[in-house]
């Protein structure tokens, strides 16, 4: 995946995953890290400015 | 008392084209075209579609949504259906692809069988499969990858013309002398992959909710037919790219409806490779196109 394409998918999770329940945002990220450190790093930071 | 005898055939065949609905692969729409081999690969396989290097094969592509219903516009986040029926001289065979591979994690029925049954549950609210796709990834990491494609731009496309398609199933190809060599599939668009943002899929969906299906028709319709190469890949890695795929025509709707596609539609010189997900796609294809009113 390219660095405009991690960007991409980062904001289209991130845009949804806001609406998410604590407990499922929260997991996800968590399993989102063990395959893709970088990528849940970016949904964090996304989340974090919404 | 009804005496108009031509308009009562006419409601016959009306009728005769509501058949069970899919259970997935529901939105589409059914083209025609033919298939070219760019080489003679008689060392490994006996199949005409990679041998004969003169033929122009016979095809019919249905193009379609994976878990979308009827309705759904075709900018909705979702992957793609790209599903290429050979009439060969031998038999038909079917190859299905999808725009996004499915993930080595979840290629096993019980992680089909959970997404899909997931993806029919959520029905209501707003976004629905964004939450069971959550859903899923929170309780088992095998989804991650499955979930990290789906939220790709690869899912929000505008034209079916530039859409890859990763072959569902792994094959085996058999040559006249018995040699057996493991292969997969993708389908490369000649004019190359395109996508678009997830802010342009959501203008389209309100402004023009056909947009692949219309894209496709006009494409045709001015002769600009669209065109995939099919790439081959060994199981060592070597790729080489076997053919062309050029869509011509469109078939008509009641055909769409009725044609069902399923991998156990094989010819001699290919088979599909001996694991569980293929014994399993075949089994659930077969009896999906069975259920819905018997192989057409």
């Amino acid at each position: 995946m390219t660095e405009k394409e991690l960007k991409a998918t980062a904001d289209n999770i991130s845009d949804s995953l806001f609406f998410a329940p604590d407990d499922i945002r929260d997991m996800v990220i968590k399993n989102i890290e063990k395959k893709d450190k970088k990528l849940a790093e970016m949904i964090k930071e996304n989340i974090i400015f919404c | 008392m009804m005496t108009d005898f031509l308009f009562m055939d006419e409601i016959a065949e009306f009728i005769k084209c509501q058949r069970v609905p899919r259970l997935l692969y529901k939105k589409g729409m059914c083209t025609e075209g033919y298939f070219t081999p760019y080489m003679d690969l008689s060392d490994y396989t006996s199949a005409e579609f990679l041998t004969d290097t003169e033929a122009e094969i016979p095809v019919t592509v249905r193009f379609s949504k994976v878990f979308s219903e009827y309705g759904a516009s075709d900018t909705k986040r979702d992957a793609a259906g790209f599903f290429v029926r050979f009439f060969t001289k031998n038999g038909r065979f079917d190859m299905l692809a999808h725009s996004i591979p499915v993930p080595e994690e979840i290629r096993n029925p019980k992680s089909i069988i959970k997404l899909i049954e997931k993806f029919r549950k959520a029905d209501t609210g707003a976004a629905p499969e964004n939450k069971a796709i959550f859903e899923l990834a929170a309780e088992d990491e095998a989804f991650v990858p499955f979930l990290i494609s789906y939220f790709s731009d690869d899912t929000t496309v505008k034209s079916y013309r530039n859409i890859m398609g990763y072959a569902m199933n792994d094959y085996e190809l058999v040559s006249a002398e018995g040699k057996r060599s493991g292969v997969s599939f993708v389908w490369r668009p000649v004019s190359g992959k395109k996508n678009i943002s997830r802010q342009e899929a959501e203008f389209l969906a309100g402004y023009d909710s056909d947009a692949a299906m219309r894209d496709m028709a006009d494409a045709v319709f001015s002769e600009k037919y669209p065109a995939y190469e099919l790439e081959m890949t060994f199981k060592d890695g070597d790729a080489m790219t076997v053919g062309r795929l050029t869509v011509n025509a469109l078939a008509d709707s009641c055909a769409s409806e009725e044609i069902g596609f399923t991998p156990v539609n094989l010819v001699p010189g290919i088979e599909l490779a001996d694991n569980e997900f293929n014994n399993f796609t075949a089994f659930a294809f077969n009896e999906s196109a069975r259920v819905r009113g018997g192989m057409r």
